[in-house]
């Protein structure tokens, strides 16, 4: 009887220890830029959920479109409205694995490419994003940089503001993720 | 005891295996119960005349300028229309300035022509139309605002009062963006004047405005608006035992350009403020009193702390 409660509780935290292999986040940061002769624009959301599967390798992040937040208001509206149309494609989500045979239980900073899917305004988009990754006490940040041309996703821009808006938008990753409880 | 062990260890491994299953379910399933708000409920702070719900947003500013021009005429003693460019010859203006206090509360100020004019309005959401979880199937927002009537004085030699200048609107505005196409607004409106020309003549007119926009594409809009009387409907009479005052219309379109919105519409309607376009509009709906008209809105953002 004794040896099976031993049992029981060590199978119990064995798997307890396999359900902490997920880390995430509700909080990450996401920013893009855009800039052309005539105008920049900038927005930021600080709502974008990230989450990384530590055996695996695999991550994930989604963000609500209209958590992005811009210094005009009517730049705002126009970006969920006519561009990216978030009442259909209400969320931009990226999933993928991490190339590198990485063990990110251990601390480090390891430079990193990402292959999985990108899908915004409802187009998905195969793509390899390079990354960092900082393990730290078990906290797991991911930080990127990438580019999107806006035409990969079928973001049309009208003729009146094509010199407004870039072509190819730089986007601004930062999650900071703790193992999931 | 050896059951309950059991049964913890279970629900232990299941738990162990949910945490296997594809991140994206799991991020899935953590979106927050917080609701989404529905946004562009309409283009603009208008229908045609009527307040739609949007508000200007915190730090912003809206220059506004409005005009109604005289009839079209499209007579043959006109030229059908071609003597007055279709009406462009005559205005009736109002250039105003709106402003957002925080992303529910607007204020604003205007002049227009009609009356010599001048107005200043509130206009407050108390409740926003959302989506999802916990969500709210409308848009409730309060609109009122005050009118001053600086005409000179019709009888200089009798006492008058500043008081008989003034002329206000209480509304309530509920709209509903139904989908992605259509908007609807129902605004119960009540317009008061402190003083009127006649006895008959009613200090309060009780209207109820709707109005519906319709998307065409991701940059124009259609705009349909009609703002029936309740009460007050037919006094005072003229000479002819007609009515003096009309309820008004307008068909109109959004035109959306960058930091501009251009609103072109045809209406019945000369004024610009509630008190003149539900109280107080002469022209009946006739083909011969239907005319041009535009908004257009230039907004600026003072919003730097970003």
């Amino acid at each position: 009887m004794k040896r099976f409660n031993f049992f029981a509780i060590a199978f119990c935290l064995m798997s307890m220890h396999l359900y902490a292999q997920n880390a995430s986040t509700q909080t990450g940061t996401i920013s893009f830029f855009s800039s052309t002769p005539v105008e920049d624009i900038n927005a930021l959301s600080k709502r974008c959920l990230a989450a990384v599967n530590i055996e695996k390798r695999t991550v994930a992040f989604k963000v609500d479109n209209t958590s992005f937040d811009f210094p005009n208001k009517l730049m705002q509206e126009h970006f969920n409205e006519k561009y990216m149309e978030s009442e259909k494609y209400p969320y931009s989500t990226f999933s993928g694995k991490i190339n590198e045979e990485i063990d990110l239980t251990k601390d480090g900073e390891y430079a990193v490419t990402v292959t999985g899917k990108l899908n915004i305004h409802g187009v998905e988009q195969e793509r390899t994003i390079n990354g960092k990754i900082i393990v730290k006490n078990g906290e797991i940040t991911l930080l990127s940089d990438f580019k999107v041309a806006v035409k990969d996703h079928k973001i049309e821009i009208p003729t009146v503001v094509v010199a407004k808006i870039a072509e190819v938008i730089d986007v601004k990753v930062n999650a900071v993720l703790l193992p999931k409880k | 005891m050896k059951k309950i062990a059991f049964l913890f260890c279970s629900l232990g491994v299941s738990l162990g295996l949910f945490a296997q299953d594809d991140l994206m379910n799991m991020l899935d399933a953590e979106i927050s119960d917080k609701p989404t708000m529905v946004f562009a409920t309409f283009k603009s702070t208008r229908v045609i005349n009527l307040h739609s719900n949007e508000t200007m947003k915190k730090k912003h500013l809206d220059f506004r300028i409005q005009h109604r021009f005289a009839p079209m005429d499209i007579t043959a003693d006109n030229y059908y229309g071609l003597y007055t460019m279709f009406g462009l010859d005559g205005a009736q203006m109002r250039l105003g300035m709106e402003y957002g206090v925080t992303d529910k509360l607007m204020i604003g100020a205007g002049r227009s022509t009609v009356d010599k004019t001048y107005d200043g309005f509130i206009k407050y959401k108390i409740v926003e139309q959302s989506r999802g979880k916990k969500s709210f199937p409308l848009s409730i927002v309060y609109f009122g605002n005050i009118g001053i009537n600086t005409l000179k004085w019709v009888d200089d030699t009798k006492q008058n009062f500043l008081s008989s200048r003034f002329s206000f609107t209480n509304q309530l505005i509920f709209t509903r963006k139904f989908n992605d196409i259509i908007s609807v607004c129902i605004s119960p409106t009540l317009v008061h004047y402190n003083t009127v020309e006649t006895k008959s003549q009613p200090n309060d007119i009780f209207a109820i405005g709707l109005g519906t926009s319709i998307k065409i594409n991701k940059s124009v809009r259609l705009n349909l608006e009609y703002i029936p009387r309740i009460t007050g409907r037919d006094e005072p009479k003229q000479a002819n035992g007609s009515a003096s005052y009309y309820d008004a219309f307008g068909i109109g379109f959004d035109f959306e350009t960058g930091g501009h919105v251009f609103q072109i519409h045809i209406t019945n309607a000369t004024g610009m403020i509630e008190q003149h376009f539900i109280a107080r509009n002469v022209n009946p709906i006739e083909f011969t009193q239907i005319r041009f008209g535009f908004n257009l809105s230039r907004t600026f953002s003072f919003d730097h702390t970003k």
